[in-house]
């Protein structure tokens, strides 16, 4: 099984971590600042990092940068009471691959761990023979067998929900509004005053993202529209 | 009590009953005031007067006179020619007084005078006779006693019966010569028959005074006296009797009748005065417009009109009285009536003033005064400044004095060049310094103007000022450094409340993380205990709560301090309110409750920030969600007008709303009834705020149970160039 490592200064918020986890399977170490993670990360196999930002010695920012520089490519997931924008931005740009505010639901925790580590350990590993396959990150849309999959895991769709995502996974990137999403997908004009589209693209959410309410894949440019973030 | 004294008819009962009495003793005062101006106080019958008396003695020398003129012949400057002197036919016509001194001669005044004395209906009788000749001089009417009278014993015995006779008559005087004494029932109380005037009157007709040359002296025996009631109504006598007794009437009438005049006046005029300014149905003194005036415009508003009708009223009382030859009372009466009125009125008009405390606080010269006292006051208090400009306005006035000095110098081009030029820089020294003020003021006005602009670290440049403009300036940007330091020192503190929310938010955070997550591990620990599978299940919602007050407060806290970047960018509003929905929509399905939208087809652009502006919605529709009567309608209508659109969203409150919209978008209000439920109550308080940095206004109504937000964005009036 992966192993993982857990880092925090608060030995309370380790240790029930670590419960969560080892129920899953995932073997644990436990770092209390950043300097142990980097003992035991350049010492160890490790799969993936839980790293807490503010923390005495060296803080998770300085860690991920150090680790980076020395080219380990372990996925980090930040894990931190700093839940400001320009924190979340920050941590991304060290290198950090996903962000989780405390205090965090363990669901979620074990969700986005597990599919983190599907990504770092399967991508590449997909078969791209197909032609017609749309994907942004670990988001991928199969039109030839009307399938999709987050994180390797297949997702069930109503029609509607799937052409309105192949969509925007197709043109990812690109903000589409609502009314031509609906002329698009329901191929006739829209006179407005119908939140139709609006619903649909809420329920996809549900769907694909770990936290809807924080969506990784399916974003929402208020007042201009839906896009598929490019990853 | 004030209805009594605003009772109409009992005012004009009051101002007939004054009226009268004032007109029975202003022309009774007249009358009195006439008498006593004519005679002396004490003056009960015409024979005490002193007209009658002087008037008396002058006919007694008129008869020493005459007959001093019949012994001797005329003595005078005259030259006398007896041939012309026809008595009677003097007496068959009426006489006149010559009219002018001036141009009569003495002739004529003596005639004049010697015929009237002669004249045979006369109250005035004499009766001369000359002792030692035994010639006889006598009035008309005596003629035929006197021509009865022959010899000596006759003359003593008509003397007993004349003296008999005469004693009965009101007035009387007898003269005897020879023994120089006399006898009289006159009064001598002004002196008039005196024994000095005696003397002369009987020097004279013995011809003492005229004729110094003779030798021997004449005696005689001069009886005067005055006919009983003045049977000529016309002569000097007549006239002064009638006038003296019209007059005496008049005046004894008077003073009968002015007492109670006069008491009922002032009785009269103290109600006149307690009942003036009463109205019925007014409360407290009533003025009337001219009340109001000031005092002085009243006042001689009504002395001009009393002067004016008086000076017509005593034209038209002459007119009466002279012309019309109607009783002088009458005359009396008519300008009375004419002066009255307004002498009341204007009298009334000050009671009134008085009564409502108004005579002095109304008058123009008191207020002046007060002023001059405020103005005064002022000069002193103010002296630092008053003092300077008081000085000035001297040197100013000191070098004219001295200008107009060169004047004194004899006239030559050198002074009057001199007087020019001094008085040219007196002029231009105190324009000079009168500008330099006006310019600071302006100055001051304009440098102020800047910093009321909200530019508090503006200076207003004081160096080339003068006092006061300087200390002025000097002061007021003290009051800018105060401002611009208390600004600064208020962001700091909102800045670091901010950060401080901030760093106790992350460091709850933490403990925070531990409960949940322990709360979480124990919640699948096998329990045996149902209760306390319960109790966490409390636990650990309340544990969520506390996460989301917390952040809330972070929130409403970046928000209020404007410690939020803003992306501002071209929204379409129609767009992110039906995003805004789509979110929403199964939650208020699950509160049964009906949508009912109302939006322009087109897309309506405003430049703000998508996730601020989606956050005001956002926390409208969840308070909808969370208070909404279940089963309701709730109306979102998007309106636009040329400058800005307006988002408003309508529902039912489940609970009565007790509280005003401004308590409800306080930090931590709610309505009471909802304090138990999820949320932390910040939610409007947040959306308030996101909506004042965006330049928008977010607003809430409250009517019975209709709960109303309003939010109202400025319209983006150019189209966004990069449509999507």
């Amino acid at each position: 099984m992966y192993t993982i490592l857990v880092c925090d200064d608060d030995k309370d918020i380790v240790d029930a971590i670590e419960i969560y986890l080892s129920g899953e399977g995932y073997t644990i170490l436990k770092a209390y600042n950043g300097k142990e993670a980097i003992n035991l990360i350049t010492n160890n196999e490790v799969h993936l990092a839980l790293m807490d930002i503010m923390m005495p010695e060296m803080d998770g920012i300085r860690t991920t940068m150090k680790l980076r520089e020395q080219n380990i490519t372990l996925p980090i997931i930040f894990l931190t009471a700093k839940s400001e924008d320009n924190d979340k931005i920050l941590g991304l740009n060290v290198g950090g691959d996903d962000y989780i505010t405390k205090p965090f639901n363990p669901l979620e925790l074990m969700a986005r761990v597990k599919s983190t580590l599907r990504r770092y350990t399967k991508l590449g590993s997909i078969v791209t023979e197909e032609e017609n396959i749309y994907s942004s990150g670990g988001l991928i849309v199969n039109d030839d067998r009307k399938e999709v999959y987050v994180d390797d895991e297949l997702i069930k769709l109503t029609p509607i929900e799937y052409n309105l995502l192949k969509l925007l996974v197709k043109n990812k990137g690109k903000v589409f509004s609502i009314n031509e999403i609906y002329e698009l997908i329901w191929n006739e004009p829209s006179y407005g005053a119908d939140n139709i589209v609006a619903v649909h693209i809420r329920h996809i959410r549900e769907k694909i993202e770990i936290n809807p309410k924080e969506p990784k894949y399916l974003k929402v440019a208020w007042g201009i529209g839906y896009k598929i973030e490019k990853y | 009590m004030n209805k009594i004294k605003g009772s109409l008819p009992l005012k004009i009962m009051v101002h007939i009953i004054l009226f009268i009495s004032g007109l029975i003793v202003f022309v009774g005062t007249y009358h009195t005031l006439k008498y006593l101006d004519s005679y002396s106080v004490g003056t009960n019958s015409f024979y005490e007067t002193s007209d009658f008396q002087s008037k008396y003695l002058k006919y007694v020398e008129r008869v020493a006179v005459y007959v001093d003129y019949r012994e001797r012949g005329y003595t005078g400057n005259v030259s006398y020619n007896s041939d012309n002197i026809n008595l009677k036919k003097l007496f068959e016509k009426e006489v006149e007084k010559p009219k002018t001194p001036e141009a009569a001669s003495e002739q004529d005044n003596f005639d004049y005078y010697n015929t009237i004395l002669n004249n045979a209906n006369t109250n005035f009788i004499y009766y001369v006779i000359n002792l030692s000749t035994g010639a006889k001089y006598y009035s008309p009417s005596l003629e035929s006693f006197a021509t009865s009278i022959d010899d000596e014993e006759d003359i003593l015995a008509s003397m007993d019966e004349y003296m008999n006779k005469v004693e009965k008559n009101p007035a009387y005087l007898i003269i005897n010569t020879a023994t120089e004494r006399y006898a009289t029932n006159v009064n001598r109380n002004y002196q008039y028959l005196n024994d000095e005037n005696l003397q002369w009157v009987m020097d004279y007709i013995a011809g003492e005074i005229s004729n110094t040359f003779s030798d021997s002296r004449d005696e005689y025996l001069i009886c005067t006296s005055i006919d009983i009631g003045f049977p000529n109504a016309k002569d000097e006598f007549g006239t002064m009797y009638t006038e003296y007794q019209r007059l005496y009437s008049s005046y004894k009438e008077s003073v009968s009748q002015i007492p109670l005049a006069f008491l009922f006046l002032l009785l009269f005029l103290v109600v006149a005065i307690t009942t003036s300014g009463y109205k019925k149905g007014v409360n407290g003194i009533h003025l009337i417009k001219f009340d109001q005036l000031f005092t002085e415009a009243g006042f001689f508003i009504t002395v001009g009109i009393l002067l004016a009708t008086s000076y017509f009223g005593i034209y038209l009382k002459r007119f009466i009285s002279d012309h019309l030859h109607m009783s002088v009372t009458y005359g009396l009466t008519v300008f009375y009536i004419l002066v009255y009125p307004f002498a009341m009125f204007g009298f009334l008009s000050l009671v009134r003033r008085l009564k409502a405390s108004e005579l002095f606080t109304n008058s123009i010269l008191i207020i002046s005064l007060k002023y001059l006292v405020v103005f005064l006051k002022d000069f002193f208090r103010q002296k630092s400044f008053t003092y300077r400009v008081a000085g000035l306005l001297f040197i100013f006035i000191g070098i004219q004095v001295i200008a107009l000095f060169t004047l004194y110098h004899p006239e030559s081009a050198v002074y009057n060049t001199l007087f020019s030029i001094i008085l040219t820089a007196d002029y231009v020294f105190l324009s000079m310094k009168l500008l330099k003020a006006a310019i600071d003021y302006n100055k001051l006005n304009d440098e102020t103007k800047k910093l009321t602009e909200g530019d508090f670290v503006h200076k207003i440049p004081v160096e080339d000022m003068c006092f006061p403009a300087k200390t002025l300036g000097n002061y007021v940007n003290r009051i800018g450094d105060g401002l611009s330091l208390a600004v600064e020192e208020k962001l700091k503190s909102e800045r670091l409340k901010t950060e401080l929310i901030t760093n106790v938010s992350h460091d709850i955070k933490t403990p925070l993380t531990s409960i949940i997550n322990y709360i979480d591990l124990l919640r699948k620990e096998d329990l045996k205990n149902e209760k306390a599978a319960g109790y966490l299940d409390v636990l650990s919602s309340k544990s969520w709560r506390l996460k989301n007050l917390i952040e809330d407060l972070v929130e409403v806290s970046k928000a209020s301090s404007g410690n939020i970047t803003l992306h501002l960018e071209s929204l379409n509003i129609v767009e992110l309110v039906k995003q805004a929905m789509g979110e929403f929509e199964d939650r208020f399905i699950n509160h049964r409750l009906d949508t009912i939208v109302t939006f322009p087809s087109e897309p309506i652009y405003i430049k703000a920030d998508g996730r601020s502006t989606y956050r005001i919605i956002e926390n409208i529709f969840s308070n909808v969600n969370k208070y909404a009567l279940e089963g309701t309608r709730v109306y979102v209508d998007i309106v636009t007008d040329d400058i800005s659109v307006t988002v408003s969203v309508k529902n039912i409150s489940k609970n009565k709303l007790n509280i005003t919209s401004e308590e409800l978008v306080e930090r931590f209000v709610r309505g009471d009834t909802s304090r138990n439920t999820e949320g932390s109550g910040l939610g409007l308080s947040i959306a308030q705020s996101l909506a004042a940095l965006q330049d928008a206004v977010f607003d809430i109504v409250l009517d019975g149970d209709l709960f109303k937000a309003v939010v109202k964005f400025k319209l983006l009036t150019t189209s966004p160039k990069d449509k999507v």
